[in-house]
């Protein structure tokens, strides 16, 4: 046995002598409801039991009916039953191993060391893991967190989907590819029946069903939140997000959404700044703003998150072909919306007159410590991501929210805007989502300390994204023509008759949005 | 066997111009000033199946191709060392490499290939 080994807590279980006299290692007969209480120990044995584990210096872990787990060194085990542990292995997880101990001697003879109180002894061979769980946990995860909102539900409330959804639109037949570290069929879009295609390796990927660090798993959630209808196309990225973006592109998808970028446009930067830095990040850089371009004009709406921190200055999201989501903060309980003090805010320095972000969508703050945890998202079990961030480790399931999260939240959006009218090139979904279909942001700083303000702002660009207005605006050009006529002319033309067939309770809260906002 | 390695080719434009040494942001509205011809791409492409090296990806400026390190150092006379950064990115799935030497584009591909770029990764948000 290695040191380490010796070193490691080894669990135990106990079998309490049994009130039938049968002990429950030797039975052959099953343990059910009907029979188990024969196996239950007196509670005067029971505590006896425990009394007498305590003094043989065994941790009690757990005291149950009929057994008792405790824990103890490989040393205490031998000193005690006179039996050599050995090491075994078994596969846990598709991958995953885990250790634990075995030992080749009948248990019911090695309990014979302890006293009448025991009837049998086993170290534990640990399960397998079937599945995670398709729900989010509901334990604060964290000192430090605060409130924090679940996928989908609670986005697709914030984003103001709910509506939409209801009215039939869901984003059926939109295409969306993405672009990040892998896709892991995690529980939560199994249970909920959502349509993602295989995996596609980007050059230099490999392991299709598998996605170590998480990211990607997590953030694709924020797309259905959306668009729960949409087909996702998830690319692995390798070490060429190039090639992965083109990739994407090969797939001919209605929108590509990315949750990456390099933190280069910063101010003063030319791109001559960045060649002489690096020639490689150069032509790296120069190959993606052509593939961007390329993919424009193939009529994919491409999305890009902003970048995070205050050293976040996110290429391509500066790009002017792209639509660069930004962040937006939702405080609990009255869902009050601010600028995210973790979202990058900037003036492009690579393109004149370029602002990033063009509008948001849901981002965490910057807290000590913890990367933004507005969001809880499913990752794989045992990722980096479901280790590292808040919330318990291993229970895939992770609390973060960048940048990385509003963009596949805005590219949602714009699969419902897509739904009803496919004819909407990238550029015309872009002037509708910021033009009409944000709302407007008006309190808190950036992470670059810009602030927002009524109007369209450096810290928020036009502010949330609003998936209602998103789809009301993309309804076609008479729809159009009269959420572009004065309220006046808008109710006579619905007394005319003279709007599209779309439910009646909508556009009476349609109606009484219009109202409010005027 | 050596490690795989994945690098990005730069195609010559039909109108001569490049990506690479553009003097302009490159949009939707000039994207196509730089677009390669089928004769170049296909080229290429033959050509670098003929030194050895797998085509992952092609677009119309430019290609994704992936071989041994070994090939890569022979065929572009270099030396290629792993990039520092990448191995926080995703261990042993993303290992990116840098050249130490200037990458030198052989005879047999300058007729179609401007530059060959080991690639830099990016940050996730």
């Amino acid at each position: 046995m290695s040191d380490a080994e010796a070193d490691q807590e080894i669990v135990t279980i106990i079998s309490t002598t049994s009130k039938g006299g049968r002990s429950l290692f030797e039975t052959e007969e099953p343990v059910t409801g009907a029979n188990v209480d024969e196996y239950n120990s007196d509670p005067d044995v029971t505590e006896e039991a425990e009394r007498e584990l305590r003094e043989l210096g065994f941790r009690i872990l757990d005291v149950g009916p009929a057994t008792i787990s405790v824990g103890g060194s490989a040393e205490q085990f031998q000193d005690v039953f006179g039996v050599a542990l050995e090491g075994k292995k078994k596969e846990v997880f598709d991958g995953e191993e885990a250790e634990y101990f075995d030992v080749e001697e009948d248990g019911e003879e090695m309990a014979g060391a302890l006293g009448d109180w025991a009837e049998g002894v086993t170290p534990v061979v640990p399960p397998e893991f079937h599945t995670e769980s398709p729900l989010s946990p509901i334990a604060e995860p964290h000192s430090d967190a605060y409130h924090y909102f679940t996928v989908p539900d609670e986005v697709a409330t914030i984003l103001r989907a709910t509506r939409v959804h209801r009215n039939g639109i869901t984003g059926s037949k939109v295409e969306v590819a993405m672009p990040d570290t892998g896709f892991y069929e995690h529980e939560f879009y199994e249970r909920r029946g959502y349509r993602t295609r295989s995996t596609i390796l980007g050059p230099g990927a490999s392991n299709p069903s598998q996605d170590n660090y998480g990211h990607g798993t997590g953030e694709a959630a924020n797309i259905f939140a959306a668009a729960p209808d949409a087909q996702l196309i998830p690319v692995k990225m390798g070490n060429d997000a190039v090639g992965a973006f083109n990739k994407a592109c090969n797939q001919s998808p209605d929108i590509i959404t990315n949750s990456w970028g390099w933190s280069v446009d910063s101010p003063g930067t030319s791109w001559s700044d960045i060649r002489n830095r690096s020639r490689s990040l150069y032509n790296t850089l120069k190959a993606m703003e052509a593939a961007i371009a390329n993919a424009v004009n193939n009529g994919i709406v491409v999305c890009f998150s902003a970048g995070n921190g205050p050293g976040g200055y996110g290429f391509p999201a500066s790009h002017p072909d792209v639509i660069a989501v930004g962040g937006v903060h939702v405080n609990y309980p009255d869902l009050d919306l601010e600028a995210s003090s973790y979202a990058a805010s900037f003036d492009s320095s690579l393109y004149s007159g370029r602002q990033v972000p063009d509008l948001c969508g849901m981002v965490g703050d910057d807290v000590s410590s913890l990367p933004a945890p507005l969001l809880m998202l499913p990752v794989p079990p045992g990722s980096r991501l479901d280790t590292s961030s808040t919330g318990a480790a291993d229970d895939s399931w992770g609390l973060f929210s960048g940048t990385s999260a509003a963009a596949p939240q805005v590219a949602g959006v714009v699969a419902l805007m897509l739904e009803k009218n496919n004819s909407l090139s990238p550029s015309d979904v872009k002037k509708k989502l910021v033009n009409q279909a944000a709302k407007d942001v008006t309190k808190g700083q950036s992470a670059m300390g810009d602030s927002a303000g009524p109007g369209d702002d450096a810290a928020t660009g036009a502010g949330m994204v609003d998936a209602k207005w998103a789809w009301v605006v993309s309804m076609g050009d008479t729809m159009a023509r009269f959420f572009e006529a004065t309220p006046e002319r808008r109710e006579r033309l619905i007394e005319e008759d003279a709007v599209p067939e779309i439910d009646g309770e909508f556009v009476e809260d349609m109606m009484q949005t219009l109202r409010s906002r005027s | 066997m050596s490690d795989r390695v994945v690098a990005q080719v730069s195609l010559r434009s039909a109108e001569g111009s490049s990506v690479l040494d553009a003097d302009e942001p490159i949009t939707s509205d000039n994207v196509d000033d730089y677009r390669a011809g089928t004769n170049a791409i296909e080229g290429a492409k033959e050509a670098l199946r003929g030194l050895g090296f797998d085509v992952v990806q092609a677009s119309e400026v430019g290609l994704s191709i992936s071989g041994d390190k070994d090939r890569f150092e022979e065929v572009f006379d270099t030396t290629l060392k792993a990039r520092s950064e990448s191995a926080d990115a995703e261990p042993g799935d993303r290992q990116a490499y840098e050249a130490t030497e200037p990458v030198q584009v052989p005879d047999a591909l300058v007729a179609f290939v401007d530059e060959i770029t080991f690639p830099v990764p990016p940050e996730f948000h």
